[in-house]
């Protein structure tokens, strides 16, 4: 392994990571209680820190591509028909478990005893996953939109969605008290 | 500063902005978006790999280029890194079982332990058949306006909710 490659994929993976980790353990993100009270509308936390990563970082990979120092990486891509399968049955166990894949493995850091056994069932879910990918691939096939972004499926600049986000972003934190 | 990372919470505008910032962070300096469910993937793969010698071949499953271990699974280690660090400065102490959990299905670990595996196994298939989770959809497709992002928050919200207010009733 060249040093470089251990530079940039493990240093560099670690500390992005740790970095995530630490905030999403500083957001409380990593509980149970507060992921599962979002969707009991008891608490907002989840949303608010989803909004604001969506809306700082939405700026800043927009105005950094308009002025050409990077280009829009390949997470902007159709919605395929695993996102909507996928997602439903996300939601399902994300309420189970009451964290999704990160937020479990912070928790698991923080001490929660019973995120290491939502880490286990997640590798189970993965094996199984791979097991039966043949039957699953045709679903990322089927293509639900030709759009990649959601501006380009309304015909508006992306400038204009992030203005927006941002207005409802504020609005939310402003009315929105847990 | 420094008590600043002891705090046991900080607002979710401050986080939010923090992964944001993060998110932009990994794409300039690294050309990587931040995403968790493929490191499952890979560890999963990696593990039954060592263990069942014609695991590949026999699922036909294909790994991209490269080591199996990527900078993903490096991410997923330094998330656990950074959880306890974090916990660690500011003395957070976890609940042993949930409190909403356990207002609904009692005080047996045992159950907490059943219920958290299999919400992990339901997560993580989900998160595969859509090819990301809430790291890599929801905040990096979302940062980026894609339709796969914002379709996956809908349908996660959308089932998330309607889980959540079948299985938990008390303690909300």
């Amino acid at each position: 392994m060249s040093g470089l490659y251990i530079l940039n994929t493990v240093a560099g993976g670690l500390i992005a990571g740790i970095v995530f980790g630490f905030l999403l353990q500083k957001g409380g993100v990593s509980q149970f209680n507060v992921i599962v009270r979002q969707f009991l509308f008891t608490d907002f936390t989840v949303i608010k820190v989803m909004l604001t990563a969506i809306v700082v970082g939405g700026l800043g990979v927009y105005t950094l591509n308009y002025f050409d120092i990077i280009p829009l990486l390949d997470v902007a891509v159709p919605a395929h028909l695993g996102v909507l399968i996928g997602g439903l049955l996300f939601g399902v166990g994300m309420a189970t478990l009451g964290l999704c894949p990160g937020t479990c493995v912070a928790a698991a850091g923080q001490g929660s005893r019973d995120a290491w056994f939502g880490i286990l069932g997640m590798l189970k879910g993965a094996a199984v996953f791979i097991t039966l990918y043949p039957w699953i691939k045709g679903m990322h096939g089927i293509i639900l939109t030709h759009a990649a972004t959601v501006w380009q499926l309304l015909g508006v600049s992306p400038f204009l969605l992030l203005g927006i986000l941002l207005v409802g972003t504020v609005l939310f934190f402003k009315f929105i008290r847990d | 500063m420094q008590t600043m990372l002891k705090e046991k919470r900080w607002p979710p505008y401050l986080v939010g902005t923090g992964i944001g910032l993060l998110g932009l962070a990994t794409i300039v300096l690294m050309h990587e978006t931040l995403g968790a469910s493929s490191a499952f993937e890979r560890f999963s793969a990696a593990l039954y790999a060592l263990l069942f010698p014609g695991f590949y071949k026999a699922t036909g499953f294909q790994v991209d280029s490269g080591s199996i271990i990527n900078w993903y699974c490096y991410f997923v280690i330094g998330i656990l890194i950074g959880g306890w660090l974090s916990a660690k400065l500011s003395g957070f102490t976890p609940q042993r079982i949930p409190s909403v959990w356990q207002d609904n299905f009692g005080p047996s670990f045992f159950k907490r332990a059943i219920g958290a595996f299999i919400g992990g196994f339901i997560l993580m298939m989900g998160a595969r058949i859509a090819r990301g989770c809430t790291s890599g959809h929801a905040i990096s497709g979302g940062m980026h306006l894609a339709t796969a992002g914002w379709l996956f928050m809908i349908a996660i919200f959308a089932s998330g909710i309607l889980t959540a207010h079948i299985l938990y009733r008390k303690g909300r």
